[in-house]
């Protein structure tokens, strides 16, 4: 341990074998991220380029042509537009209050040690891991229920005694239950992340937990609720799996023929449609409709809805940040 | 002056009291409260209690099934055939052990080439990556993330499949495995999408585990002459295991439910691919749980069938809890072995 | 009797014999120190953190860096082993002399400056990972080929000169570094710098966690380290500056306002701020 005062910096440099592992580690990492942007550019490239060529005004205006037997490859994506909008739409709207009140109890009315909390706590933990496909098959088989009939229409033929079990409302019900975890998770991050020094002023000014919660803490947690319904928008486009399940594979509207008019709107709902990802699906080689340049015109919109709502969750997040300065 | 701001206090301690006590009146602000409190406590239980539903109600439809041929289904080898001859007389014996092991080996491939491209990723972007470089990584990580498995699916069967085919598919290879039917889609397809389906999830656990990781540990590792890489890989990812490790089970819960995009690129076909095949066996088609169900999604109305779809939901749902639960307590147990005591123990 | 203040009496007395010891040869030889700081400024992106300090730092000697939190003494010490190259937007001009290496030198490994010089910082740091390992990281990574034996050896005997070996000896490869108590938390932490025989001891507030039981025990342990080591020590703790440190630094906004004897600066400080600074800090 004794050191000499003019030789100070002493040890042997790394050998060269620690040297070549940490060369081929850094190598390692880099490729990594590499194929990841490999990977992002690929698809975005892909699709621009073979979906910029299927876009173009009728394509947007027409539904998708009824029958298989002329090929998909005639007709538009109308329909397919206004389901995932439609669908985006009441989804939302049924998991906002839901998410928004089981994430301020887990966040704010939760004793953490009690065994209810953790039941709750492990409920909605878990329930983000079930896959889409068995959330679709539940939809199926709850609302093939009889007395849930209203929801879509009376089965047909042998399955008479069951509801048909595909809707609109069914799937989007199905589609709020699926992304509420989700929503909850990101929801409750939010109002934890509301400094505790807020709460405490409110308590000193003689609010109720409530009143406190409400005129404070929830309007300090504006952005990252945004951010959560955005997010959670995002994933209902994404889905193909419940959709295909529990709003069936008809590609137009079925509910109506002039779905557009407010009088027709209860059989929209009722009735079944598409999506721009099961529209997607249908006209992939691998679907009935077998009409790629369909598929790609398609997948292309609904990437673009993705970089939308991307592009929404970084402008809610600089804008936040912004005011917070 | 002491006069002036003991006076001024009052007031405000007036305007205050007046202002808790009168204020929209104390009934009404009690009964707001309350029913607040009622209603965040029903969300909660409603949201909870999705998972129950579940239960009962997927389960519940594979009953049937059950009563018929008991467990059989589970490691009978024939899928297709049997689907096909459902259709036109009730039969209840089902084989769904191909699907079980496609689905198997697609999870398996897909969690171990996430795990080592996502730890790559991941380090660059907790650790050691230039700090200029990390943020654009991380947005097009997070956009990947949105990208719809229909669309992994449709440049996989567009794209990836056809050069595949082309590539590795010769003619002397299609005599020698005549037997399989290659056409490019298959195992080595299905396992590369899934990948990249999986790879955005497991990248912002693990990162977000590695940044947990105090600032301390770093220190302390470069301040007995650790390089930076060797700091990131002796302490650093070690301290991170707990997080990385759940992060990779839960990424398996979703491999194993992904339905389209494996449908799409797998082959379509229920055949076991074979180890002895060697590098063949990533050309062998194969089907999934998942895919199945989707596949088959439109034929429900015959009793059977739709009773063997909703065994197999019935298993991937019993899997992805467990590997939630597993998620878990894998947490648990490594933090608690690191000496770390968790508060988040079940 | 309590054996921990005995044991600190004793390693007070003896520090005071070695001190006038080592004044005496000064009378005839000029002492060499160990790290020459000249013309030091640092930057934290456009702040200014250090402002050309200039401090010789003496071989085998305690010397503590005082001053008000912010005030540039933990940039100072973290400068010496350029821990705050990880800092982005940290630069550092001037001269830090090691001997005859130059510290701040672009072309440094600091890999193996790190190995030369030793840290503690203010909250004890284990890894997460058994005591055995704690300590036995680093010796691996500096000689990968040391056989079992040998690395038990080092690692108990590290454990032993901070004082530790006796209450860990037992559940060295069982126990996490983390189950262990603050104070024995920190030293472990110093048993971990001393285990890969640096010549320089680097302390960033090292009691500033600790309870004062523990904080004495950091004490006579430094006390008795400093025949092998040069340690320099930041502390915010006057009185305890006044127990251990030969000398004394005052820092004060980036500057460092004084330096020398710890006992000339406490009795007879040279400049108002030092005497502000030491009064305010007694009243």
């Amino acid at each position: 341990m004794k050191s000499d005062s003019t030789q100070a910096v002493t040890g042997t440099p790394q050998s060269r074998g620690r040297r070549l592992s940490e060369f081929l580690g850094y190598t390692l990492m880099v490729l990594s991220v590499v194929s990841i942007v490999a990977v992002c550019a690929g698809i975005l490239g892909i699709l621009f380029w073979q979906g910029i060529h299927s876009i173009d005004w009728t394509f947007l205006t027409q539904d998708p042509n009824p029958s298989i037997a002329e090929g998909g490859s005639s007709g538009g994506v109308r329909a397919p537009i206004a389901g995932t909008i439609l669908l985006i739409f009441i989804s939302t709207v049924l998991v906002v209050p839901l998410a928004l009140g089981a994430a301020i109890y887990l966040a704010d009315y939760m004793d953490e040690r009690s065994v209810f909390t953790k039941a709750i706590r492990l409920g909605v933990e878990v329930l983000a891991g079930v896959p889409s496909v068995v959330f679709g098959m539940f939809g199926l088989a709850m609302f093939s229920a009889p007395w849930l009939a209203f929801m879509s229409s009376k089965g047909d033929g042998a399955e008479i005694q069951a509801a048909f079990g595909r809707s609109f409302v069914v799937a989007s019900i199905v589609m709020a239950l699926h992304i509420m975890p989700f929503v909850v998770k990101v929801m409750e991050e939010a109002i934890r992340s509301v400094p505790k020094a807020y709460r405490d002023a409110a308590a000193g000014l003689g609010f109720t937990k409530w009143r406190a919660i409400r005129t404070i803490v929830l309007p300090a947690a504006k952005p990252g609720l945004a951010t959560a319904v955005v997010l959670g928008m995002g994933l209902v486009a994404g889905d193909t799996a419940i959709v295909w399940l529990t709003l069936g594979g008809t590609m137009t509207m079925s509910g109506a023929d002039e779905w557009w008019l407010p009088w027709n709107w209860a059989a929209l709902l009722t009735g079944t449609g598409s999506t721009l990802t099961t529209f997607t699906y249908f006209s992939s080689p691998a679907g009935d409709g077998n009409a790629p340049e369909m598929a790609f015109g398609a997948a292309f919109l609904l990437i673009m809805i993705v970089l939308v709502l991307n592009a929404v969750v970084v402008w809610i997040g600089r804008r936040s940040s912004q005011e917070r300065t | 002056m002491g006069g002036t701001t003991g006076a001024t206090a009052l007031s405000h301690a007036e305007q205050v009291g007046m202002d808790g006590l009168v204020g929209d009146g104390p009934l009404r602000r009690k009964l707001e409260t309350s029913i607040a409190k009622w209603l965040l406590l029903l969300a909660s239980v409603i949201a909870a209690s999705t998972v129950l539903l579940l239960i009962v109600f997927v389960v519940g439809q594979a009953i049937p099934l059950i009563q018929h041929s008991g467990f059989s289904w589970l490691w009978g080898m024939d899928w297709d055939v049997a689907l096909q001859e459902a259709f036109s007389e009730e039969i209840w014996v089902f084989g769904v052990l191909p699907l079980i092991v496609g689905t198997l080996l697609t999870t398996t491939g897909a969690v171990i080439m996430a795990g080592v491209i996502g730890m790559g990723a991941s380090v660059f972007l907790a650790e050691l990556g230039p700090k200029r470089i990390r943020r654009p990584v991380e947005t097009l990580v997070r956009l990947l993330a949105g990208v719809p498995s229909v669309v992994f699916g449709l440049i996989g069967l567009t794209v990836v499949v056809p050069w595949v085919q082309r590539t590795f598919i010769s003619d002397e290879l299609l005599l020698k495995y005549s037997d399989i039917p290659l056409d490019g889609s298959g195992l080595g397809v299905a396992i590369i999408v899934l990948t990249f389906m999986i790879l955005p999830f497991f990248v912002t656990v693990a990162t977000d585990s590695l940044r947990a990781v105090p600032q301390r540990y770093r220190e302390g590792g470069l301040a007995i002459g650790l390089s930076p890489w060797r700091t990131v890989t002796r302490i650093v990812i070690p301290a991170a295991t707990p997080g990385v490790t759940a992060g990779l089970v839960l990424a398996a819960a979703r491999a194993i439910g992904e339905a389209i995009a494996i449908s799409m690129v797998g082959g379509a076909l229920a055949f076991i691919p074979k180890i002895s095949d060697g590098p063949v066996m990533l050309l062998s088609p194969l089907r999934t749980m998942a895919a199945a169900i989707v596949e088959n999604g439109e034929t429900m109305n015959v009793a059977p069938i739709q009773s063997v779809l909703f065994a197999l939901a019935a298993v991937l749902l019993l899997s992805s809890l467990s590997l939630s639960l597993l998620a878990r307590v894998v947490f648990a147990r490594l933090q608690r072995r690191m000496g770390v005591l968790s508060d988040r123990e079940i | 009797m309590n054996p921990e203040e005995s044991s600190m009496d004793a390693a007070i007395s003896l520090e005071m014999n070695h001190d006038t010891a080592e004044s005496t040869a000064a009378v005839s030889m000029p002492i060499t120190p160990r790290l020459r700081v000249e013309d030091l400024s640092a930057w934290y992106g456009r702040k200014l953190a250090l402002d050309s300090v200039a401090l010789d730092i003496e071989d085998r000697k305690i010397t503590a860096l005082i001053g008000p939190s912010g005030c540039g003494k933990s940039t100072f010490l973290r400068t010496l082993n350029r821990l705050n190259d990880t800092v982005s937007g940290f630069r550092a001009t001037g001269s830090v002399r090691l001997g005859d290496t130059e510290v701040l030198d672009s072309a440094l490994d600091v890999v193996r400056l790190r190995r030369t010089v030793g840290m503690v910082f203010q909250q004890p740091n284990p890894f997460p990972m058994t005591i055995f390992d704690n300590i036995a990281l680093g010796i691996k990574e500096h000689e990968p080929r040391i056989s079992h034996q040998a690395l038990r050896e080092r690692v108990e005997q590290s454990l032993a000169r901070a004082g530790l070996l006796e209450e860990v000896k037992d559940v060295l490869k069982r126990q996490s570094a983390l189950a262990l108590s603050g104070g024995q938390q920190q030293r472990l932490c110093i048993a971990r710098a001393l285990a890969i025989s640096p010549s320089v001891l680097l302390l960033d507030e090292p009691c500033a966690s600790l309870d004062p039981i523990s904080t004495a025990r950091i004490e006579g342990l430094l006390v008795e380290l400093k025949r092998d080591f040069t340690i320099v020590i930041v502390t915010h703790n006057l009185p305890q500056a006044r127990r251990i440190a030969d000398d004394t630094a005052f820092f004060l906004m980036g500057r460092m306002i004084e330096s020398g004897s710890t006992e000339e600066m406490a009795t007879t400080p040279q400049f108002p701020q030092t005497q502000d600074y030491f009064a305010g800090a007694f009243g």
